[in-house]
């Protein structure tokens, strides 16, 4: 095949792009070096605040996560995460339907390889590390960098490790049950918000102070949930996709 | 050059590096990987555009406390791009799984003219 016609027509489509963005009126717009939302944001809870300074132990704060991204997230765009977690669970539930009559026609009794003793011996203590780490950065979601979407692939990730150690499949059943429940969970709070504030996903509970570990409660609750699904999902899909690899690759015609 | 300029370029050449990938390429396998570089280009773009001069990161801590806190990057093009990796992982799955259906029918993951026609023909 002629690989020389793709290579130069990529390479002429963004070098166009980049002269398009680095020289002219494109780039004055996009990297005016202002931040009209992170000004705003600061100046009205620095208005807000009684101390007239924003900083650790302020509150009466709008959100008081001290991560702005995550008081973005899961406050002002929490509705847009609600349809992200959907898209994400649309998107493995499709894969399940693409693979699902493929898997009933070849029955359990695929055989499985047998795992390594190193790969027996390591997993569970990794395994360990990893569920710990991963919770702490859910839990931690709103002081820190992280929350309940890479926390929840790191103990993904831990349990898809437990998956190839012990060479069968997990229970789906179970974790059918955590993602349902996850999923329940994020539009109950969101309810909770409509019947206590009068808005949906509305932050319900005292703010506290900025920086504590216990600030924005409801904010460390989505993130859990979302933490759990996350996990739940990404456990999911990989069993999905194993477990059809597994069973020989060849299909009667 | 300064910051705008490297980043940019980084962006734009992991963008092509996807773009040529696609057009190069039969093997579906091969398609999904250079998706996945074009989506990281992008995301490293957009997350360029809240970037500013000497800025710290969005995250509250005691810079604040001073009299004159520093400023910080725009977090809503970061908060997008959250949002951007995790859509890219769903379609990545999806993709994954009609890649798998596409090796276990054709017996290859090559998406290409020659091996279909002669099983078409038979």
């Amino acid at each position: 095949m002629n690989k020389l016609l793709p290579a130069l027509v990529s390479l002429g489509i963004v070098s166009l792009l980049g002269t398009f963005l680095l020289t002219g009126p494109a780039r004055q717009q996009l990297f005016s070096g202002r931040s009209d939302l992170g000004e705003a944001f600061s100046r009205r809870d620095v208005n807000q605040n009684a101390t007239g300074k924003l900083g650790p132990g302020s509150r009466n704060l709008e959100n008081s996560a001290a991560n702005t991204v995550t008081s973005i997230v899961l406050d002002y765009r929490g509705f847009d995460t609600l349809g992200e977690v959907t898209v994400l669970f649309a998107a493995v539930a499709g894969a399940g339907l693409i693979l699902f009559a493929r898997r009933r026609r070849e029955g359990a009794a695929a055989a499985t390889m047998p795992s390594s003793l190193i790969l027996k011996a390591a997993s569970p203590w990794i395994f360990l590390f990893l569920f710990v780490t991963g919770f702490v950065i859910i839990l931690h979601g709103h002081l820190t960098p992280g929350g309940g979407f890479p926390g929840g692939a790191m103990v993904a990730a831990g349990l898809v490790l437990l998956m190839a150690s012990a060479g069968h499949k997990p229970s789906g059943k179970r974790i059918h049950a955590v993602e349902a429940l996850a999923g329940f969970a994020f539009v109950a709070i969101g309810v909770a918000g409509v019947v206590l504030r009068g808005s949906f996903l509305a932050h319900f509970a005292d703010m506290g102070a900025l920086g504590d570990f216990l600030s924005a409660p409801v904010t460390i609750l989505l993130y859990l949930v979302i933490g759990l699904k996350v996990s739940a999902e990404v456990t999911n899909a990989v069993s999905t996709l194993e477990h059809v690899e597994e069973d020989g690759g060849k299909e009667a015609p | 050059m300064n910051v705008v300029t490297v980043v940019t370029l980084s962006a734009l050449s992991l963008f092509a590096i996807g773009l040529y990938g696609i057009w190069s390429s039969r093997n579906v396998l091969r398609w999904i990987l250079a998706v996945g570089l074009m989506e990281t280009g992008v995301n490293v773009f957009l997350v360029l555009t809240g970037w500013r001069p000497g800025a710290a990161v969005p995250i509250i801590t005691r810079a604040f406390d001073t009299a004159q806190p520093t400023p910080f990057v725009d977090p809503v093009p970061s908060a997008l791009v959250l949002t951007s990796i995790v859509i890219g992982l769903g379609t990545t799955t999806l993709a994954a799984a009609l890649a798998v259906r596409h090796a276990l029918h054709h017996g290859t993951l090559e998406c290409g003219a020659e091996p279909e026609e002669t099983e078409v023909q038979e």
